[in-house]
């Protein structure tokens, strides 16, 4: 992110916060008795704060949307969360200590995700892009299979040319080779049907390979 | 309060680890102070949140704020120039020592108390932020620490509150933001609809109570 993004939203975050502490001091001195103002003060903490529990959750990714709806899935992602979290609940019942309950549960998570989970071979989603476990999932993701060594030069040009719609510079001289290619087809004739004339790509050479590194 | 410190600490080391400078903790804690919607920010910079969604989502995490004001309004009148002090270091922490401590009734007082809490959150960050900066070690995981305090504040709230009712509120209405919205209006939306949820519930007890009446 931006600098000037972080002191944008560092700026919006002080006035948000300010306007929470200020506005009873405003606005609402008039209102202090207010029995609906009372209700919400007893009451609206705890809802945010679940809320908000639920919200630092949100990697557990219970839900997955498909075509007919959300559905209730199981992520192993979600595991060191889940169990970190009991080790906080847990810890605050017993000792009741808010410094206690917060520093082990850390430790834990911490531990979990970068000693034991990874060592473990669960299957990782390569689809689910949780941003709390970056790193995790980039040990943990399976290799991009390397194209096979014996390739054509013919494909790569193939390839660099579907994309560039001509042919690359440097080439002065290329021919598409396949049995409808005509005669005389050379430099900068790449007609739909030479294109499709052209020898078959390997499976899974464009899906393995990252796109930019067509041009290199 | 000596909390602060550690707490200060777990957020300037987080905040550094996250890739920004050491100082932008401490901006945080100067400009913002307030623990939970600190860490908060740092999640939704790093979800490239917009302006508007951090701007909703601190203010309604710091919701609790205005009804600490509202029970101080009284005490804070004759505080004269501090009293703008006071009104902006009001924090959780700050809030729980100047309701329990009987000194704290004289404007002076509170101010000291205030200056000390914040005196403390500083000294956190920055020693966080100066760890954080000079041992670099594998910080994976270190966010839960978000998740953690807000899930200590839910328990200290059940053992406050003792009615189930927003709890359920809260749980049943995130859980339906999350079926029915993308992720990135999960929050807004969810306290949004768990408002609406309180407001229908207080006007059904104050109907009750006008017909027993």
């Amino acid at each position: 992110m931006s600098p000037e993004g972080i002191f944008a939203g560092i700026a919006v975050a002080a006035l948000a916060s300010l306007a929470s502490r200020a506005l009873p001091f405003v606005a609402l001195s008039r209102h202090r008795d207010q029995p609906l103002l009372e209700h919400l003060g007893r009451y609206l903490p705890a809802a945010i704060m679940t809320i908000l529990v639920v919200y630092s959750l949100r990697d557990l990714r219970l839900f997955a949307h498909t075509d007919h709806g959300a559905i209730l899935v199981w992520n192993n992602n979600g595991l060191p969360l889940l169990l970190s979290s009991l080790v906080v609940v847990l810890l605050h019942l017993i000792k009741r200590n808010v410094l206690l309950s917060i520093l082990g549960g850390t430790a834990f998570h911490m531990l979990l995700v970068q000693y034991i989970v990874p060592g473990l071979a669960f299957p990782v989603e390569t689809t689910a892009t949780g941003d709390q476990y970056p790193r995790a999932l980039e040990a943990a993701a399976p290799a991009i299979p390397e194209p096979p060594l014996a390739l054509e030069p013919v494909h790569d040009l193939y390839a660099t040319a579907l994309l560039l719609e001509k042919p690359p510079e440097g080439v002065t001289d290329c021919r598409l080779l396949g049995p409808k290619a005509k005669a005389g087809a050379s430099s900068g004739g790449f007609s739909s049907a030479t294109r499709r004339a052209a020898p078959p790509v390997p499976s899974g050479y464009f899906s393995a390979r990252p796109r930019l590194r067509l041009f290199m | 309060m000596l909390g602060y410190i550690p707490l200060g600490i777990a957020f300037g080391v987080l905040c550094v680890q996250m890739g920004h400078p050491w100082w932008i903790a401490v901006l945080m804690s100067v400009a913002i102070y307030s623990g939970a919607s600190q860490f908060l920010l740092l999640t939704l910079l790093a979800a490239q949140a917009s302006l508007t969604e951090i701007g909703v989502a601190i203010f309604l995490l710091s919701c609790r704020h205005l009804f600490y004001g509202l029970s101080l309004l009284g005490r804070f009148a004759g505080a004269g120039a501090r009293k703008l002090y006071l009104i902006y270091a009001l924090t959780d922490e700050t809030y729980s020592l100047l309701s329990s401590v009987p000194e704290a009734r004289d404007p002076a007082v509170a101010a000291r108390i205030s200056v000390l809490n914040q005196g403390w959150w500083l000294l956190g960050t920055a020693s966080g932020a100066a760890i954080g900066d000079l041992v670099r070690f594998d910080s994976t995981g270190m966010e839960f620490a978000l998740t953690a305090l807000f899930i200590v504040l839910t328990l200290e709230l059940m053992c406050k509150v003792r009615r189930a009712a927003p709890f359920v509120i809260g749980l049943l209405c995130s859980a339906g933001a999350m079926l029915l919205l993308p992720p990135e209006h999960l929050l807004v939306a969810a306290i949004g609809g768990a408002c609406l949820v309180l407001l229908w519930d207080y006007q059904r007890n104050r109907d009750k109570e006008v017909m027993r009446s």
